[in-house]
């Protein structure tokens, strides 16, 4: 073979191979991009954003006809996640979290609750959206529109059961950090809005920033010990349920001591975006009358309490009151607690 | 004879006072009867059953309270739930966080305070 041709076969060999990488460089981008910007890959990235950014925000929060102002503070550094939600107005609350310690002031109580938990369990996972989530959930990009003079995409998450809620989701295109939020029910009427109105996010916050404002002179303390492993009382019971609601799955359960309370064992049933707590304690013996189940709201959060074989079932989630209801009457004793009592 | 034609009128005298005594007797039992119109009033009294006094007795118009009913135990007093409410939030997504703890600072103080608190948790001055 002649030299020139020679070396026109290595270059074509070259362009060959470069055509093909190309391709598949642009093939990884297109890839990368579509997870990117699919509804759910928004939602990853909104999740990420709020948990692994350090920001400074003041927002409004309505609920029941209701407005307050609210400010939030998060950082990440060292791998410690702090975090500070203070109430602008109203009752004053604060919350404080510093790894595996949060602390909830109450000026309106004029107490103050630290919850301590073990360290191994200070980077609390929480649900993330997957296939399964998918086949419950119509989850869309219904709009793309300027808010607070940036781009959002709106996400739209429609259950497709009344089990649980619904949110759309006002996601700022360069950080992914949600501007705003709406929880909507299962008839799509809006019962619950965040709306940022200041953000801002930083490479540095002082730990000055997560100190309380008010006062606690004369405040009554309140702690947990740290949950010794398995805490006595709780860890010979084994509770389990017989039905959930359709996607519904325990992803959690532990035995801990909250503050002003005995042992209870913690169970965490989800559908991979909402989540219900249910926590069991054992009832002393009633002196008075009865205890009766009762429902409870926390803004639209629901619970749902009632005594089973001598315990106290507490259901809490951000899902209808029906849902709480549904998997606190399904919880059932087994084992060393059957035959115990 | 003469003693018989004198005793014949005993028994229609007697029989004429009976009549008399028993007319008085009506015409008297019946100006102690209420007027007409007026209620008939009769006080049964149950145990644990309160009496709710006439109007026209107490001198006090036409209202009254329903006695409250005894409550029933609540079955989470509402520190424990605010207990529950953040040991939850730690396993919530970050929206539903953000949410359930803004809900949560924003909601109205419950009316159980101090005195719940001080019976049933640990207090650790600080």
């Amino acid at each position: 073979m002649s030299r020139p041709l020679r070396t026109s076969g290595r270059l074509a060999s070259l362009a060959l191979a470069w055509a093909v990488a190309s391709v598949a460089a642009a093939e990884e981008t297109a890839q990368k991009r579509s997870v990117e910007y699919t509804p759910t890959g928004w939602l990853e990235r909104m999740d990420q954003a709020l948990t692994t950014r350090n920001y400074d925000g003041t927002f409004s929060h309505w609920q029941g006809g209701r407005v307050e102002m609210l400010r939030i503070i998060h950082r990440v550094q060292d791998g410690t996640v702090s975090e500070r939600l203070a109430s602008l107005d109203g009752s004053g609350r604060e919350f404080i979290r510093t790894g595996a310690s949060l602390t909830c002031y109450l000026p309106d109580r004029r107490t103050v609750l630290v919850e301590q938990r073990p360290p191994e369990e200070s980077l609390v996972s929480f649900p993330t959206v997957n296939d399964q989530t998918a086949s419950f959930y119509d989850i869309r990009e219904v709009g793309h529109m300027r808010l607070n003079r940036r781009d959002t995409h709106v996400i739209a998450v429609s259950p497709k059961d009344e089990y649980r809620y619904g949110y759309r989701l006002w996601v700022d295109e360069s950080t992914a950090m949600p501007l705003k939020s709406q929880l909507v029910d299962p008839h799509g009427q809006v019962i619950e809005q965040i709306v940022f109105a200041s953000l801002t996010l930083t490479s540095r916050i002082p730990d000055s920033a997560f100190r309380p404002e008010i006062s606690t002179e004369g405040f009554q303390w309140l702690r947990n010990d740290v949950t010794p492993h398995p805490p006595a009382g709780a860890s010979a019971f084994a509770w389990s349920v017989t039905s959930l609601p359709p996607g519904f799955r325990m992803s959690v359960r532990s035995a801990q001591i909250l503050p002003g309370s005995g042992p209870v064992d913690h169970l965490v049933f989800t559908d991979g975006f909402a989540s219900v707590s249910v926590f069991v304690e054992r009832q002393p013996a009633p002196s008075g009358p009865p205890p009766v189940p009762e429902s409870a709201t926390v803004g639209s959060s629901s619970a749902f309490s009632t005594v089973v074989d001598g315990h106290k079932i507490t259901a809490v989630g951000e899902v209808p009151p029906a849902t709480v209801r549904f998997i606190a009457g399904q919880l059932k004793a087994q084992g060393a607690a059957a035959a115990g009592r | 004879m003469r003693c018989c034609s004198r005793s014949w009128w005993r028994p229609l005298a007697g029989a004429a006072v009976a009549a008399g005594v028993a007319t008085v007797s009506i015409l008297w039992l019946r100006t102690q009867a209420p007027l007409p119109g007026a209620p008939l009033v009769t006080q049964v009294t149950t145990p644990g059953q309160a009496t709710l006094p006439t109007p026209a007795a107490s001198g006090q118009g036409d209202s009254y309270v329903v006695p409250r009913p005894k409550p029933a135990a609540a079955v989470v007093p509402s520190t424990e739930l605010a207990n529950y409410v953040v040991a939850h939030s730690m396993f919530s997504n970050p929206v539903a966080r953000r949410n359930l703890l803004s809900a949560f600072m924003t909601s109205e103080s419950p009316a159980a305070g101090t005195e719940e608190l001080q019976s049933d948790v640990k207090a650790i001055a600080h």
